[in-house]
């Protein structure tokens, strides 16, 4: 399987009053054409960061990022432009992603006016096709957002995003501002337009349920570190990383009988302003010991399945 | 924009409405808009037509007629000179539009350039652009107005120019603070991710997403501009004597407030009613540049 998208030690460092905070940092992953990658993590430990980096809509502080074999790190006008036809992104909160004067067929018209990729007459048409693609009514094309469900505005930013017809879609929580029932109708259409069009998404979520149905690979973050990877099967199997355990004990399950073994966490998130180094969940892991402050690097404990922790022999007896 | 463009789709045709044809429609549904419009274009029929709608020479001095309350000879009075006030009134129509106007769209045109790219980029422009607009602020604008008029020299177009440089600071601000509460907002980052310009991505999605406030501002500075430009005149920097202005109208009344109100009230209620047309007019194109608001 060809790489599509290969990360190593890409850093995102934004300054604050009180330091610097590092949203990502060292992260290192690749994906495979067609798979999707599953980001998982807790709010505000840098998932959305990672996200935006890829689509150089935030440039990275450091490290190298490779599309297709090329490196795309630092582009110049031009081959942003280009590089942006390939990939795009879905955002979080239909809501607020969509311009409000804009109509649907306006928001679509726009991305492929942009392009110059059409003529005046073909962008019609490709904007009918579009629209029956990701399951707009056609009698919709002249409404606002505003008149439109969340379901429905949802689609009309993917509509946006796959226009162009790209390689690579960040989806940064495309379902969690939907309700249940929508978020269902709207996995199932990213999954189909996957298989006919051999996209490759990297699929941002807090939500275990939606990544375990979608993905391929999973990568768990905790303050912008990546702390376990691995196919999405054998995670959720097993988990070696403290933090993955304690963060899979939390999936709610449906068998009453069975009893849940919560490993709840104690203490406070550590700041991500000017850490220490070291693993930043040390501070609420009961194995913890000095070992812990010093940088961690990703060992291969299982084929594919990383973790970053020293002490991951001892803690699950390898 | 697309034009009018119909879908040969087997399902539904949509056809789509020109958007100017479509902002015009729904504003003449609009009652008081339109009324604001009529009462506006009134004023610019007396503006343009005053001079010869004018029963008196409104620089005739008449001292035996002087401070005559209204009555069918002298529709508005006389004032203490004995020139007929309804004359002036409407001869002063053209110089108190073309200052007030003038003046704001002066204002709101540089405010909206500058607190767009102000809002918009933020950091070191923002920083700059601001700066710049506290130390003009700083001074008071009656000040500022004497000084840069001084500098221009006296007459109509130089005065229109220094209120209007004035004005820009505090248009500057509206649209900063206007800008910057959609600054954040998610739409902007998807323009930028389907490779819109920046200068588009301003033009296109945050300023009509942010104007509407400047709107009110524009239709309300409009009256405090005439009035401002009163003390201009008074000082002998803004219109020129005997030419009438509605705001030096005002305020020569000030004098005989007891004896002759209606040499105050009279040009007062005129630009009460420029301001007030004004402003049904431009809540109405609000509502009608607003989807939201669509019926």
């Amino acid at each position: 399987m060809a790489e599509l998208v290969k990360v190593e030690h890409l850093k995102k460092y934004f300054s604050v009053p009180k330091g610097t905070l590092h949203a990502v940092d060292d992260i290192s992953l690749t994906i495979d054409e067609g798979k999707t990658m599953g980001i998982v993590g807790e709010s505000g430990c840098g998932k959305s960061t990672l996200g935006r980096t890829l689509v150089h809509l935030l440039e990275s502080t450091d490290g190298k990022f490779s599309f297709e074999g090329k490196d795309v790190t630092s582009l110049n006008k031009r081959e942003l432009k280009k590089f942006r036809e390939n990939a795009q992104i879905i955002f979080q909160d239909p809501y607020s992603s969509l311009d409000p004067r804009m109509t649907v067929e306006d928001t679509i018209y726009e991305t492929l006016r942009l392009s110059r990729r059409y003529s005046r007459n073909d962008i019609m048409k490709k904007i009918t096709e579009i629209m029956d693609l990701v399951g707009i009514a056609r009698r919709l094309r002249l409404a606002y957002p505003h008149e439109l469900d969340g379901g429905r505005r949802q689609r009309v930013g993917i509509a946006r995003a796959l226009a162009l017809d790209p390689k690579f879609v960040v989806c940064d929580e495309p379902v969690s501002a939907l309700d249940v029932s929508i978020q269902a109708q709207v996995l199932n259409l990213l999954q189909d337009l996957q298989k006919e069009k051999g996209l490759t998404y990297m699929f941002i979520t807090h939500d275990l349920s939606v990544v375990r149905h979608i993905s391929n690979d999973i990568c768990v973050m905790y303050l912008g570190q990546l702390v376990e990877t691995s196919p999405s099967r054998e995670l959720f199997k097993t988990q070696y990383h403290p933090y993955t355990k304690a963060l899979l004990s939390a999936i709610p399950s449906l068998d009453i009988d069975h009893k849940m073994d919560r490993i709840v966490l104690k203490g406070e998130i550590t700041s991500p302003i000017d850490p220490k180094p070291g693993c930043r969940f040390a501070d609420r892991c009961i194995y913890a010991t000095d070992a812990c402050r010093q940088p961690q690097k990703l060992v291969e404990v299982s084929p594919s399945h990383f973790v970053s922790c020293c002490r991951v022999k001892e803690i699950n007896n390898l | 924009m697309p034009e009018n463009t119909a879908v040969m789709g087997s399902e539904e045709v949509v056809k789509k409405e020109n958007q100017v044809l479509a902002v015009i429609k729904r504003l003449s549904y609009n009652k008081s808009a339109m009324a604001g419009m009529i009462i506006f274009a009134f004023i610019v029929f007396i503006a343009i037509f005053g001079e010869m709608l004018a029963p008196y020479n409104y620089a005739t001095v008449d001292p035996v007629n002087a401070l005559q309350a209204p009555s069918l000879q002298h529709l508005f009075g006389t004032d203490n000179l004995g020139r007929d006030i309804f004359s002036r009134v409407l001869v002063g129509c053209k110089w108190s539009l073309l200052i007030g106007v003038g003046a704001q769209i002066i204002a709101c045109g540089g405010g909206i350039i500058l607190g767009c790219i102000s809002g918009f980029f933020g950091g070191r422009v923002d920083q700059v652009i601001m700066r710049c607009c506290d130390v003009i602020q700083a001074i008071p604008s009656v000040l500022l107005n004497i000084c840069l008029a001084g500098i221009l020299g006296p007459g109509v177009f130089n005065t229109i120019l220094a209120m209007g440089l004035t004005g820009i600071t505090g248009g500057t601000r509206l649209m900063r603070s206007s800008i910057m509460t959609v600054r954040k907002k998610e739409y902007l980052e998807a323009a930028s991710s389907i490779n819109c310009s920046n200068s588009r991505s301003i033009i296109m999605h945050a300023l009509p997403n942010s104007f509407s406030p400047m709107i009110v501002s524009f239709t309300m500075s409009i009256g405090s501009g005439v009035i401002g430009a009163s003390g201009l005149t008074y000082l002998g920097l803004g219109v020129q004597a005997p030419n009438p202005e509605w705001g030096a109208l005002v305020s020569s009344g000030r004098n005989y407030l007891q004896s002759a109100p209606y040499m105050t009230i009279i040009p007062g209620i005129c630009i009460m009613i420029l301001v007030l047309s004004l402003n049904l007019f431009g809540d109405g194109l609000r509502d009608a540049l607003d989807p939201k608001l669509k019926k």
